[in-house]
């Protein structure tokens, strides 16, 4: 019985399209319902994310099937905006999207579950069968044998994770953590706010705008002060973030020593996300303080992109054993499975 | 080979393996498992225990009779305040840097010639047992503090150059490694207190050069905390004062092995 993925994804299709043809969650089990109601298809899993929505169906001809049925749900004309993957293909792109080789940040591990969960209500709603219940079981364990055997969903991908993980390495536990936000900026509350997913718990917001500054507390459960109040905070704060617009160095070497011999030994983490920036670098310099501007923070980011980048061959080899190893599809003649590529 | 010995033997094995099993992980970059490195340390540590015990009982005291089991017990009391200390503050990577150094001192304790003898026995009475012993336990926290400020010195300058961020990523936060020295330091300047308050309770006091050597050592540590208590010493400096720091206690058993 051949299996089918047709879908689309951000790779090959832009958001207006993509939002057009997403499932609402709580659609899902009437739609999946429907889908392997045709005739045709006898299993079937749709997985619908804010990147892709892709539908997985089994049967006697469930490619038309899936087709018309999409036709008619969406009301569409002409050429479909889908990639198409049949058997063997339709496994290794499953298992490259379930470990984060498709996504739009490479290695990200949320796909993860949402494919778990797609799976799980297509399992609940009684239509999956023999077929994609190996398939999608097998796939699970292909997500975890890559993520644990090679390295592509280690280290960090953007500013705001790289300062939670330097972060972590400064203090160890978050939970204890008290965060200083100079200037109320788009990425200085980014930034924060995910320290707070990792359990920072007080902020405290500076602004030369005191308005935006209160605003800005308000938005994070924090308290407002001065802009000529901050240095008076230092000894009672972990992370700095700073991102203020002044054209000239905010944060000076002689307005952080005087505070170190109160925080007693404990670090302080400074984060200068500011172009001009506002930390003089001499504060590096200082024992127990590490500064990291916008540059080191994306160097640090692009490094493990670019190792991640370098893993792809070694995903992509064990995905191939797996599709081989695969007992739901004939072999080819010659023995071996299809050629495998990074999904474009 | 006897028993005793072939312990240690094993003991040394397990460390010199705990130790290759960090260094190849955090060569190839893979998360380092620390469930396979306690386990091998933990197994080094009972060989460590049955080597004491075998010892023990044939002396029919504590076995800190010659320089072999000297650096013996030191290498145990190292990996037993690792287990104390170690775990409880999630420093699981300081277990595998432990492991090197009882590899040697262990190591260098099996070169030793007379190391296959068994010393006749002997009874030297309850107070220069507690002194001898709770010395060495000390010296054990102060060679895992050396250790715990050597790891911070590599954590910290990695991060104040903004390099190595896989090695970073393997490596214990600096401020639980800072946290890990100043215990480490408390907790042996504490019970190397006990030993020497133990050696004036001896009935025959040590040596006048051997007592100042060890009131010297006392003096360091105790330096270290009172600088940091009144003064308030930075990270950095306590992680250097503890791994030079060290350098007294392994000169005061380098003199008592080269005996």
């Amino acid at each position: 019985m051949p299996v089918v993925c047709l879908g689309l994804s951000h790779s090959n299709a832009p958001v207006e399209v993509r939002e057009r043809l997403a499932f609402a969650s709580r659609d899902l089990p009437d739609a999946v319902a429907s889908l392997s109601s045709q005739q045709g298809i006898s299993e079937a899993v749709i997985v619908s994310t804010c990147n892709r929505m892709e539908i997985y169906a089994a049967g006697d001809s469930p490619s038309p099937a899936v087709e018309s049925w999409l036709r008619l749900r969406f009301q569409l004309d002409g050429d479909l905006p889908f990639f198409r993957h049949l058997d063997e293909d339709a496994a290794s792109h499953l298992f490259a999207v379930v470990s984060g080789l498709d996504s739009m940040v490479l290695g990200e591990t949320e796909i993860f579950g949402q494919v778990k969960d797609a799976y799980s209500t297509a399992h609940s709603s009684g239509t999956t069968g023999r077929l994609l219940n190996k398939l999608f079981q097998h796939s699970f364990r292909v997500g975890k044998m890559v993520r644990n055997s090679t390295d592509i969903q280690r280290g960090s991908t953007s500013v705001g994770s790289v300062a939670v993980e330097l972060a972590e390495k400064i203090f160890g536990d978050l939970k204890e953590t008290r965060v200083m936000l100079l200037g109320a900026g788009d990425m200085s509350r980014r930034c924060a706010q995910s320290l707070q997913s990792r359990g920072a718990s007080a902020i405290v917001v500076s602004n030369r705008s005191y308005d935006r500054a209160v605003e800005l507390a308000a938005e994070m459960s924090g308290r407002a002060i001065l802009f000529d109040a901050w240095p008076a905070e230092v000894a009672e704060t972990d992370v700095i973030i700073s991102s203020t617009a002044a054209p000239h160095t905010v944060i000076h070497p002689d307005l952080i020593l005087p505070a170190l011999r109160r925080r007693r030994g404990r670090p302080l983490f400074i984060i200068d996300i500011a172009v001009p920036r506002d930390v003089d670098p001499a504060v590096n310099e200082i024992p127990g303080v590490y500064l990291y501007d916008i540059d080191a923070l994306e160097s640090i980011a692009g490094e493990t992109r670019a190792r991640r980048e370098q893993e792809i061959a070694r995903c992509l080899a064990i995905i191939k054993d797996q599709v081989r190893s695969l007992p739901l599809f004939q072999p080819s003649p010659d023995g071996s499975a299809p050629p495998l590529h990074r999904p474009a | 080979m006897s028993p005793d010995r072939a312990a240690l033997f094993t003991a040394t094995g397990f460390f010199l393996a705990g130790f290759g099993y960090t260094v190849r992980s955090l060569s190839k970059g893979k998360p380092t498992a620390t469930w396979p490195a306690f386990l091998l340390l933990l197994a080094g540590f009972s060989c460590q225990c049955a080597f004491l015990l075998w010892r023990g009982r044939d002396l029919g005291r504590c076995p800190i009779t010659t320089p072999f089991e000297l650096l013996s017990f030191v290498s145990w009391a190292m990996v037993l305040l690792y287990f104390l200390t170690g775990t409880a503050y999630r420093l699981s990577l300081l277990g595998a840097f432990t492991a090197p150094l009882a590899f040697v001192l262990q190591g260098t304790a099996l070169l030793k010639p007379e190391s296959a003898a068994v010393p006749s026995r002997s009874r030297p009475g309850f107070w220069p047992e507690m002194h001898a012993t709770l010395s060495l336990i000390a010296y054990g926290a102060f060679a895992l503090a050396c250790v715990a400020g050597i790891l911070y010195l590599i954590q910290d300058r990695l991060l104040k150059r903004h390099r190595g961020m896989q090695v970073v990523r393997h490596l214990p936060p600096v401020h639980h490694l800072s946290q890990a020295v100043h215990r480490l330091i408390l907790i042996g300047t504490l019970i190397l207190s006990s030993g020497i308050l133990a050696a004036y309770q001896m009935p025959n006091r040590p040596p006048v050069g051997k007592l100042t050597f060890v009131w010297a050592i006392w003096g360091i540590y105790a330096a270290i905390l009172a600088y940091d208590h009144w003064r308030g010493m930075s990270p950095r400096k306590a992680a250097w004062a503890a791994s030079l720091g060290f350098l007294l206690p392994i000169i005061s058993l380098w003199v008592v092995v080269r005996r």
